[in-house]
């Protein structure tokens, strides 16, 4: 039986064999009963006995035979370390916009941490994270050599005499440069000095024992509503003990100057 | 079963770490079937064309997972391709005389038990090489390769339904040029 387009050939006059007498036929099984499909059968035979012994190989096959594969060829570091980017920045793209941001989040907490850790971040932000950290995790972080509220006050105030930079506002003239030798001291021992001026500098006694700091030399500094006290600038006392800091050449037996009184000129206060 | 000592995945994994032993397993117990099929198929230099086979199968044996019938139906994928490439190189070269081994009356040194294979193989041949060559290629991967329908299916790049096809009308047409010449095999 043929359809039409269909090439079989008609199977003579024998029956068409069905799908499980070939199946068995191609297998190599005589199908029962079906004499017709004998010569069939010993085609198959046939066929399948050409598959006798393995071949021989050619040359570059029995080296490989002999020797076996050569080991599993390394990519260069180079071209790992490219792998790697690759595949980094195709996960990366492949996230949602959420899952981006978190990543990012982790990357930017662990950039902070590391620099934390590694003491290289500006003492103010140093000591804001010191303290967090350490209020909620066991860890430590080292902290900058002057911690606490008091520095966080001083590098505020720090910033904002940028603007006076360079002048002593007391007496008009350039402000001195610490000694070498002022500058090596430990950071320990800077920092006692530092808070001992910085106290002194918040009740104004240091101020007035000192020559530079006489009324005298200061004409404008009383009468002035809009002046502001020296009370209210404890950081450049302490900016004096810091190393490289302000007021370091006025003699080494001398406790560090007290801060230079403040511009006369007024300017906004907070 | 490629051995009966040693299992298909052991000596996969063993070969994929590089073991010659390994290699020699698999070449044994798969070279007779690639070679018949290329033999069958009608290549011209089937030796040459099957270690072809098993280079490239060997090179790129890291690259492979699955099964001892998976392995067989990936290689005989690349018997059928390398046997289309050696028709096409042929295609290219100057028109010779096939080679005929049953009339080649160089010594040989497998001796008469090989001039009766080869004798017996190459009527086989001829009978195959009646069919059209995808019909050829079905029944090849079907008895020599000893493939399922869908994994000729994936070889040849066709549905089942046409691979069954192409299956009946290659059986149909070898059993009428039998009955027609009255010649058993």
């Amino acid at each position: 039986m043929s359809f039409r387009g269909d090439d079989i050939p008609e199977m003579g006059n024998s029956l068409e064999p069905d799908e499980r007498d070939l199946t068995a036929l191609l297998r190599g099984h005589r199908p029962a009963n079906r004499p017709d499909l004998e010569p069939l059968a010993a085609l198959v035979d046939d066929l399948r006995h050409t598959v006798s012994a393995s071949a021989r190989p050619n040359v570059a096959l029995a080296a490989l035979l002999a020797a076996g594969l050569p080991p599993a060829p390394l990519l260069p570091a180079p071209a790992r370390r490219a792998h790697r980017a690759a595949a980094a920045v195709r996960w990366a793209t492949s996230l949602r916009t959420a899952a981006k941001a978190g990543v990012l989040a982790t990357v930017a907490a662990l950039g902070i941490a590391s620099a934390a850790t590694a003491g290289a971040l500006p003492d103010s932000v140093q000591d804001k994270l010191s303290t967090a950290v350490e209020t909620v995790t066991p860890w430590h972080i080292p902290r900058p050599a002057g911690h606490g509220i008091g520095d966080l006050v001083r590098e505020k105030n720090r910033n904002k005499d940028k603007k006076n930079k360079g002048v002593d506002t007391d007496s008009g003239s350039p402000t001195p440069t610490a000694s070498p030798g002022q500058n090596a001291k430990p950071a320990h021992s800077e920092m006692s000095e530092h808070q001992e001026s910085s106290d002194a500098g918040r009740d104004g006694k240091v101020k007035s024992s000192t020559p530079e700091s006489t009324p005298a030399s200061e004409p404008t500094h009383s009468g002035n509503p809009a002046r502001p006290s020296r009370s209210e600038h404890p950081a450049k006392d302490s900016k004096k003990g810091e190393p490289g800091g302000k007021g370091g050449s006025h003699g080494s037996t001398r406790p560090p100057d007290p801060a230079p009184a403040p511009h006369p000129e007024p300017g906004p206060r907070k | 079963m490629l051995s009966s000592i040693v299992s298909f995945p052991e000596v996969l994994t063993a070969a994929q770490a590089g073991s010659a032993w390994a290699l020699q397993v698999m070449y044994d117990a798969l070279s007779g079937q690639v070679l018949g099929f290329c033999r069958s198929r009608g290549a011209v230099e089937p030796e040459d064309v099957a270690s072809e086979v098993f280079l490239a199968a060997f090179t790129s044996l890291r690259d492979f997972s699955g099964d001892e019938q998976q392995f067989r139906a990936w290689l005989f994928t690349i018997a059928h391709r390398r046997v289309v490439d050696s028709f096409r190189r042929e295609s290219r070269r100057p028109v010779t005389a096939p080679y005929r081994p049953e009339i080649d009356d160089r010594s040989v040194a497998s001796g008469e038990d090989d001039a009766l294979v080869a004798l017996s193989t190459q009527r086989v041949k001829d009978r195959i090489a009646e069919l059209p060559p995808d019909q050829s290629d079905v029944l090849l991967l079907r008895i020599i390769g000893d493939l399922t329908i869908d994994q000729i299916a994936g070889i040849l790049g066709k549905t089942e339904g046409a691979v069954k096809a192409l299956q009946r009308r290659a059986l149909a047409a070898l059993r009428k040029r039998i009955e027609s010449e009255g010649v058993s095999l």
